[in-house]
């Protein structure tokens, strides 16, 4: 199983509270480390440790910034599929009209029923059963269009419908990737839970160098970061979480079926 | 909750959420700085160099959020801007290629496309967007219709499938401009994760102020306003219909202006 894939499995508060906890035990961990080494030798430099501190601080935040934006960038990619799907399956819907009786009724009827599938498996989160059945409902459409064809008056307005056609079949294996492969890779997440603790553990070791009490601010900054990771998680997984990508693209378009019945 | 997903600050007026930031932050500072004097007097030695790198490093990281939200939402307000481009070469096109199909369709689609930019134009202008989408998709079957009849009586068949084409286009761009606008938003837990870290940060600067001495620092101050300066141009450019930031309706004033000076 791959690691996002667990990620994803875990409710986010889980997540959270596990980014929490992994963080304030390492900030504690480089505290102790630090305060005993302090006690030992006198001469560790602090100021050679807050320059490098302050370093893991920046090469933190810039990991967690660009992987935000990753996220975020694979859910508006995930947004435009339902868009660009919802318009192809329009576009096909209208064409149907370019086609003899009874293929036009038949094929109409089969684009509700796609639209049905695609809004129902994403409702109910079943998205395998919705796979397999929009899958059959291309085949359908497509030897609909053959029996079409041989009927056709005018091929060019039946090469026509086929190509819109094809365009939704292209867009439904297009939100597939969208859905399964654009995710934060592995690697991305193994290093930064690797470089969150290393950062967390070299700001409480310079914390507890300097031989002070844990500073209060600590909190905010183990928060902030508990936080971010969330968001990241929950951006990520555009099925689960707080986070989900809207379908009204799809609804309106079924709205709109309803509104032209086939003639 | 579908609903819920976007748009949670829409019910605050720009000026009014400006301000409200500025509030949340400064009683944050406050906070902060309360706290920060008070640990500051019991506790001699809290290090102030321990502070003041872990709040040098929750600013940067706010900083990093803030910019990658402005560039989410830069990119939102670019894609309505091209969409509405699309749109008035679509519609133009559409227009233009009435022109393959015979009376009175030619006529009849010309005159349902010269209606069709005044309700978009009309929708933006007063703001009833429901209703301008509501005329649009009639308008749509009209076409629609009056292109499949024309098509039995045109004598090339290729004309016909050309203006449908460019139909077909004007609907799809329609559901693009109707989704770029209302839903391409930057989500509500993004801004919650936001304002967390807002609160959270202007806390540490109080903290750390209040740690070091007993006046509040005026570059605080400034800190405080450009963050929420910052917050506030996103919001202006991620909210379409309102505040400094809105897209030019242009292209579209400009093919009204063209196809009534070629009105036959």
């Amino acid at each position: 199983m791959r690691l996002h894939d667990m990620l994803g499995d875990y409710p986010l508060l889980a997540l959270f509270v596990a980014t929490l906890i992994i963080v304030l035990l390492s900030y504690e961990g480089g505290f102790r480390a630090g305060r005993w080494r302090s006690r030992r030798s006198e001469r560790e430099q602090e100021v050679v440790v807050r320059s490098m501190v302050a370093i893991m601080l920046g090469l933190l935040t810039f990991i967690l910034a660009f992987t935000f934006w990753l996220a975020a960038t694979h859910f508006d990619a995930a947004r435009q599929a339902i868009l660009n799907e919802a318009n192809a399956i329009r576009t096909a819907y209208l064409r149907a009209d370019l086609l003899p009786e009874p293929q036009r009724t038949e094929i109409r009827n089969l684009l509700r029923e796609y639209v049905d599938v695609r809004l129902e498996g994403a409702r109910s989160g079943n998205i395998e059963q919705a796979i397999r059945q929009s899958e059959e409902l291309h085949a359908r459409l497509w030897s609909k269009a053959i029996a079409a064809r041989d009927k056709a008056s005018n091929p060019i307005l039946m090469g026509y419908f086929i190509q819109s056609l094809n365009d939704v079949i292209a867009l439904h294996a297009r939100r597939l990737i969208v859905g399964r492969e654009f995710r934060i890779p592995n690697t991305i997440w193994i290093v930064l839970f690797v470089v969150l603790p290393l950062a967390s553990a070299s700001v409480g070791c310079h914390g507890g160098l300097t031989g002070t009490s844990r500073p209060l601010v600590a909190v905010a900054f183990v928060l902030i970061i508990s936080m971010v990771m969330t968001l990241i998680a929950d951006l990520d997984t555009p099925r689960r979480g707080s986070l989900r990508v809207s379908q009204q693209a799809l609804a309106d378009l079924r709205n709109t079926m309803n509104a032209t019945p086939p003639d | 909750m579908i609903m819920q997903l976007n748009g949670m600050l829409d019910a605050l007026p720009l000026w009014a959420l400006f301000v409200a930031t500025l509030v949340v932050a400064l009683l944050s500072f406050e906070g902060g700085f309360w706290v920060g004097r008070r640990r500051g007097r019991r506790s001699e030695q809290e290090q102030e160099i321990v502070v003041r790198g872990l709040v040098g490093g929750m600013l940067g990281l706010e900083a990093f959020m803030l910019a990658f939200t402005f560039g989410a939402a830069a990119a939102h307000f670019d894609t309505r801007r091209q969409a509405l481009l699309d749109e008035a070469n679509a519609i133009r096109t559409a227009y233009l290629r009435a022109d393959l199909l015979p009376e009175p369709h030619r006529a009849e689609i010309r005159g349902l496309l010269r209606e069709y930019v005044d309700v978009r134009l009309e929708g933006i202008r007063s703001g009833k967007i429901e209703q301008a989408i509501a005329r649009s998709e009639e308008l749509h079957n009209q076409l629609w219709l009056q292109a499949t009849a024309s098509r039995e009586k045109v004598s090339t068949p290729a004309f016909a499938v050309q203006f449908i084409q460019s139909l077909n286009d004007i609907i799809t761009l329609h559901t693009r401009r109707v989704t770029a606008g209302l839903e391409f938003r930057i989500p509500n837990i993004i801004w919650i994760v936001l304002y967390a870290i807002t609160a959270l940060a202007a806390a540490s600067i109080g903290y750390h102020s209040g740690l070091t001495g007993r006046n509040r620092p005026l570059v605080a101050l400034g800190i405080i306003l450009a963050f929420s300066a910052v917050i506030y141009l996103i919001v202006d450019l991620d909210r379409p219909g309102q505040g400094f930031l809105q897209v030019s309706q242009r292209a579209l004033v400009d093919l009204q202006r063209n196809m009534s000076a070629t009105n036959p």
